[in-house]
């Protein structure tokens, strides 16, 4: 195995806007060089206001996915009351480092709006949390999305903008990466509504 | 060395599976059938290692019917697809180790909906409409994709078979002489050898 984490394949993004969070994902899901399916989702909602968007080994992405949902269910039934974004990814990264010597072979950036603040924040493996910054990439295509995004993003851009920059950075960075690729889906969430988005890349 | 496929069409699955157990450079047998019956809509074709493929099929077969005992009736196809993924999911940070074996789970719903999952020793879970598992995949991928449409009907399908079964026959280094195909419809399972 060249490497776990590319074993399948797949990029993720997310941005801050003004106001509004995007997040954006490829479709691809693969087998190091042969392609299974073309439909594959990696962004889930967590709640209204948290997008979780995972890449990594498909395995501990659906096993990551269940046990985040599961906090976060237990938590509403527990506290009666919704979870904030900013605790929900210091969730994440606390789940991330119990299993410090047997990880979870899954890079998450979670996206979030808290009274209409956005909150970006990623990790690597084992729950190393980083908020600071605007834009956040992982997965196979990172590196290359990360040129994309430098070049086109700016700060507080709107809904309509941010879909269009985070669109853009996502199919130029996947069009380069052999392991991603296969459409692309963006989703972007403000304070009133989510919308989502498929987009089309260069279908190999 | 196995060879799994299927595809899903408007109302049915099809899960086909070479019939040869090899042991170095010997077949001991070529009738032997790989996919596992889980109930009258269910059934789950695995490849890998003969006592994996035996045990872990054993185990997803038992604790299926374990639910149905507790909770009064069989899951339906995602909710089995899921089980069987947490199967191995947990298998793989555990002391054996994962379950060496690979799996397509077909089956219709009692709604009449065809679902066609494929299944990864590490626990990776996909819902696909046709696929395969192995070497085939090398081979049938691409005649899947070309010869595949939606909605198609049963007698569409098994031609779609039979056509994959010929190309392995015709590309394939090892010599697959005998196919089992196992069709899920509403009415029920039908088996049959090619």
């Amino acid at each position: 195995m060249s490497g776990i984490f590319e074993y399948n394949g797949g990029s993720i993004v997310g941005m801050k806007g003004k106001n509004c969070i995007a997040m954006a994902c490829d479709r691809r899901f693969g087998q190091q060089m042969s392609t299974i399916t073309t439909n594959y989702q990696k962004v889930f909602k967590i709640q209204d206001n948290i997008l979780l968007a995972l890449s990594g080994l498909n395995s501990d992405i659906h096993t990551f996915y269940a046990l985040m949902e599961k906090e976060i269910n237990l938590y509403n039934l527990k506290e009666n009351r919704k979870m904030k974004p900013t605790t929900f990814a210091n969730l994440v990264a606390s789940s991330l480092y119990e299993r410090r010597f047997g990880p979870f072979f899954v890079t998450p950036i979670v996206a979030g709006l808290e009274n209409g603040k956005p909150i970006l924040a990623t990790y690597d493996s084992i729950g190393c949390k980083s908020d600071l910054d605007d834009f956040q990439v992982g997965g196979t295509g990172g590196n290359y999305i990360y040129g994309a995004c430098e070049a086109f993003f700016k700060p507080d851009m709107s809904p309509e903008e941010l879909e269009e920059v985070i669109g853009q950075s996502l199919v130029s960075g996947c069009d380069r990466d052999s392991l991603s690729g296969w459409g692309g889906v963006v989703y972007v969430l403000t304070e009133q509504k989510l919308t989502v988005k498929i987009l089309k890349t260069k279908q190999t | 060395m196995d060879s799994i496929f299927g595809l899903q069409g408007g109302d049915f699955v099809i899960v086909a599976c070479d019939g040869s157990i090899a042991h170095s450079i010997l077949k001991i047998k070529e009738t032997e059938d790989k996919i596992l019956k889980l109930d009258d809509h269910k059934i789950f074709g695995i490849s890998g290692e003969g006592a994996d493929r035996n045990s872990f099929g054993e185990l997803v077969h038992k604790n299926h019917c374990l639910i149905r005992y507790k909770t009064g009736s069989y899951m339906n196809l995602q909710e089995t697809a899921h089980f069987v993924r947490s199967m191995y999911a947990q298998a793989i940070r555990s002391r054996d180790g994962p379950h060496q074996c690979n799996g397509l789970l077909g089956g219709v719903d009692s709604d009449g909906t065809p679902s066609l999952y494929w299944l990864d020793y590490l626990g990776s879970l996909q819902k696909i409409t046709r696929g395969a598992q192995g070497y085939a995949n090398y081979f049938l991928l691409g005649l899947l994709d070309n010869q595949y449409k939606p909605n198609l009907t049963k007698e569409e399908g098994i031609e779609i078979i039979k056509k994959c079964i010929k190309e392995l026959q015709t590309r394939f280094l090892i010599a697959q002489n005998k196919f089992i195909v196992k069709i899920v419809t509403k009415q029920g399972i039908e088996a049959f050898t090619i």
